[in-house]
């Protein structure tokens, strides 16, 4: 049971405070309202790049980092397709200098030229490290806009191409602060060795007198049903074959999203899973296959993911998924095999609960979700899941005509 | 609106000296060691069996790394998949990790859960048969990721930096398709053997403590029979001088490199070690360190740097380690030379050096959050010969540490003649 207080300034920023006496610590979580998704098509990996560059110095304070080290604090952010979230944990008593610090850069930053000339190379090199020179490191940069033809999710949070990049120019730069980074497009949790009330007079302090903003309206872009199947190969220079099947599915919060994310820990998650056993062990079709959910805020990818062993054909490889699937489908799913993936799932998350961080980053995203609630009642959730419902989340997914199917092979 | 003074910086307060919890030490009956941490309010225990069986402990060091993934792998009252189920059906999570000094078989499971999920534990010490064709399935998909990770100029560049910079030890020891293949299924059946005795083990239990998990540890563990102690750290001999400090690996279709720099240290128990620490977080242990500013935050060469000391029970390294555009390789060792050059040659200020010691009381501060960690950091003095004032001595030299001392530091590790270079890619 996570407890928590809440309330939004007058400017619109939402700010939840858990407090938790046991740690020295205090930090941080601020959650900006934008994400890959709110990117333009000829402008993607923008999201991403805009978070290196709330390190590049403030309007008021040069350096982000140097004032935090000298706190004793610790700081790190990560942007996905949704969200872009940025998070610092320091010394309790020292608290005062996060704020400092966090609302400086909510207010404006400082453009420099030549943070952005900087990060536009950093961020290049992390295209290049994480997606061109590793082994198989563009399968999602392949697989994404095979399976969404028009939702922004067509592209990776890294953005399509290094091109888009290089491109971005500092008017691109203001223009998106100024229309994202708002206070009424934010959610800030505190948490650790903090008091609520000594939290909002901070707040009000730091954060009360940045202007509201306009808060940016989203556009609903809906992809449209998947009614064929799609395939696609591709040739790499790798050692062993690969193969994705991707299949449209519920959104974070639609009801069927609990059943069908334990639907992919049945079919794939771990050894004990019917992938591992039947594929990997019996069969020994696969060294890997796994199944995971994407868990992302509009409709999700449900995902299938195998590297083959060396010797075995794609289409054969393929079969062997596709007749696990039919087995499911015939045969069905047996309690004791849904509440092992229950079990499974509830330690995942009440193990989570030891870190105050992550506490603090499930509040934010269930504040964002609009149900913050979500913290305290997800395990009922899963737990409230049935054979019927997972039944009837495989028939609903697992259709061909439902899904996208990469083979990633050896260049010949 | 009145505007907060957002120009001065609040003022900060001195930073706690932690006060590290350890854990309470008894054995059970058959002698086996018992170290046990209670802390946290969430219903969850990690169980951790702590053998002295890293890769260093065989010629092959494939054999223990395998020896290791294999104990899931079947037992004479459980299949591969039963295992698998019964550590899954309870929500538990069965990992078996192994470095070069260590190896363990460890559990985490919620409270509830752990009468069910501790006697898989026991099976797998106890009773691993390593079925054959297990191993055969194992072998042949380790061979393909190991093929894939040969792709990786990050992967080889660490594999073959170890390789240099411990050659002729037992860390040392290189390995590649060939001794994937030349393994003799035996060879594993006797390390186990020789190495997994249960008294062997030391036994690290964190998390929700109450006495009836110290009973249930008494009636799982404390009656098993073996011989065999937890092994003494091996000794290391000297290091080699190379007989080619650059080395260079080609890889023409890289579009990054990836630089590893690093020489042999000393022990943690030396005196030097805490002020080395300091030293080698301002060269590149943090992130407005000097190679992350210079060459990530000037220059863009690269999405990250780091530098530090990697210890084991014996010994330690220093090394630099970053993955850089191939175009700019040449350049960013010029500028990481020159960094490590000003260390030499000039003082440290005040400045810096303040901001560095607050930075690493916080993160000292921060690294006993929770029963895993606190445990974790136990684990760090103990199983490296250091006492458990340890933690006091480190925030004592790390306040104390002083510029001169610093530069004196430098000049005697981090002179260019003896560190050895590896890049791995195009320069």
């Amino acid at each position: 049971m996570i407890s928590y207080t809440r309330f939004t300034l007058d400017n619109g920023l939402k700010v939840i405070v858990h407090e938790d006496p046991s740690t020295p610590l205090a930090c941080i979580n601020i959650l900006y309202d934008v994400g890959a998704r709110d990117e333009s098509p000829e402008q993607t990996g923008f999201a991403h790049l805009f978070e290196h560059l709330m390190f590049g110095g403030s309007i008021n304070i040069p350096s982000y980092d140097t004032p935090l080290q000298e706190a004793g604090g610790e700081n790190n952010a990560f942007t996905n397709n949704d969200i872009t979230n940025y998070y610092l944990t320091l010394p309790a008593q020292n608290l005062e200098t996060g704020f400092w610090l966090e609302s400086d850069r909510m207010l404006s930053l400082a453009f420099s030229e030549k943070s952005l000339e900087v990060q536009r190379s950093v961020v290049i090199e992390e295209f290049k490290q994480r997606y061109l020179n590793q082994p198989y490191g563009d399968e999602w940069l392949l697989l994404r806009p095979l399976a969404y033809h028009v939702h922004p999710y067509r592209w990776a949070t890294i953005g399509k191409e290094i091109k888009h990049i290089e491109d971005a120019t500092m008017e691109d730069v203001k223009a998106f602060f100024h229309r994202f980074y708002l206070p009424s497009n934010a959610i800030m949790v505190v948490a650790g060795n903090v008091k609520h009330d000594d939290v909002k007079r901070l707040a009000e302090k730091w954060f009360a007198p940045i202007p509201s903003g306009k808060r940016p309206e989203r556009k609903t872009i809906v992809e449209p049903e998947q009614t064929e199947p799609r395939r696609s190969t591709v040739h790499r220079d790798v050692p062993s074959d690969a193969i994705h099947k991707v299949y449209h599915m519920a959104a974070r919060m639609d009801k069927e999203y609990h059943a069908q994310d334990l639907l992919s820990d049945v079919l794939g998650r771990g050894q004990s899973s019917r992938f591992y056993n039947a594929l990997v062990k019996d069969r020994q079709l696969f060294t890997d296959l796994s199944a995971h959910v994407s868990g992302s805020f509009e409709k999700g990818l449900f995902v299938i993911s195998g590297r083959l062993r060396n010797g075995v054909k794609p289409e054969e490889a393929e079969a062997g998924i596709q007749s696990e699937i039919s087995r499911l489908l015939n045969e069905g799913i047996s309690e004791q095999e849904l509440s092992k993936v229950k079990n499974k799932a509830e330690s995942t998350h009440v193990f989570g609960e030891v870190s105050v961080l992550n506490k603090a980053m499930n509040l934010a995203f269930g504040e964002l979700l609009g149900d913050i609630e979500m913290v305290n009642t997800e395990i009922a959730r899963l737990q409230a899941v049935t054979v019927t419902d997972v039944m009837q989340a495989a028939k609903s997914i697992l259709r061909e005509e439902n899904c996208s199917t990469l083979y990633y092979l050896r260049a010949e | 609106m009145i505007q907060p003074d957002r120009l001065t910086a609040p003022a900060t307060h001195p930073i706690d000296t932690v006060n590290p919890q350890f854990p309470e030490q008894f054995s059970l009956s058959n002698g086996m060691e018992v170290y046990s941490l209670s802390a946290g309010s969430q219903e969850v225990l990690k169980v951790e069996l702590l053998f002295a069986a890293g890769t260093s402990r065989y010629s092959n060091s494939l054999i223990p790394s395998f020896t290791a993934s294999m104990l899931q792998e079947g037992t004479h009252q459980r299949n591969a998949a039963q295992i698998a189920n019964d550590v899954d059906d309870y929500g538990a999570f069965l990992e078996l990790d192994i470095d070069k000094d260590f190896s363990g078989i460890t559990l985490y499971s919620l409270n509830k859960h752990l009468a069910k999920t501790l006697p898989v534990v026991e099976d797998i010490l106890m009773n691993s048969t390593f079925p054959e064709e297990e191993w055969e399935i194992m072998r042949s998909n380790r061979i393909q990721k190991y093929t894939v990770n040969l792709g990786k100029v990050g992967f080889v560049a660490g594999k073959r930096f170890q390789e240099l910079l411990y050659a002729e030890t037992p860390y040392g020891t290189s390995f590649d398709v060939n001794d994937y293949r030349a393994m003799q299924r035996n060879e594993l059946i006797h390390f186990y053997q020789n190495q997994y005795a249960p008294t062997a083990a030391k036994l690290f239990v964190s998390g929700k403590m109450d006495d009836s998990i110290h009973q249930l540890l008494e009636s799982t563990f404390g009656q098993l029979k073996g011989d065999g102690k937890f092994l003494p750290a091996l000794a290391l001999a000297t290091p080699v001088t190379f007989s080619e400090r650059k080395q260079f690996i080609p890889k023409e279709d890289a579009i990054q490199s990836a630089i590893r720099i690093g020489r042999r240290m000393f022990p943690k128990s030396n005196p030097d070690y805490f002020a080395m620490k300091v030293l080698t977080t301002i060269l590149g242990g943090y992130f407005g360190s000097r190679l992350m500013t210079n060459i990530r935050e000037d220059k863009g060469y690269t999405y990250g740097i780091g530098a530090g000391v990697m210890p084991y029970r014996s010994d330690s390294y220093f090394y630099i380690s970053t993955e850089v555009g191939s175009d700019v390789c040449s350049a960013a060792l010029d500028e990481i030379y020159k960094e490590i050059r000003t260390l030499r040659d000039e003082l440290v200020s005040n400045e810096e050096l303040d901001l560095v010691k607050n930075y690493l009381l916080g993160s000292l501060l921060k690294s006993f959050e929770g029963p895993f960690e606190r445990m974790e950091r136990f684990k760090n003095l103990h199983l490296y010969g250091v006492g458990n004032d340890y933690y006091q001595q480190y925030t004592a030299a790390i306040r104390a540490v002083s510029p001169h001392k610093l530069q004196e530091l430098a000049k005697t590790w981090l002179q260019e003649d003896d560190l050895l270079e590896l890049v791995v890619g195009k320069k």
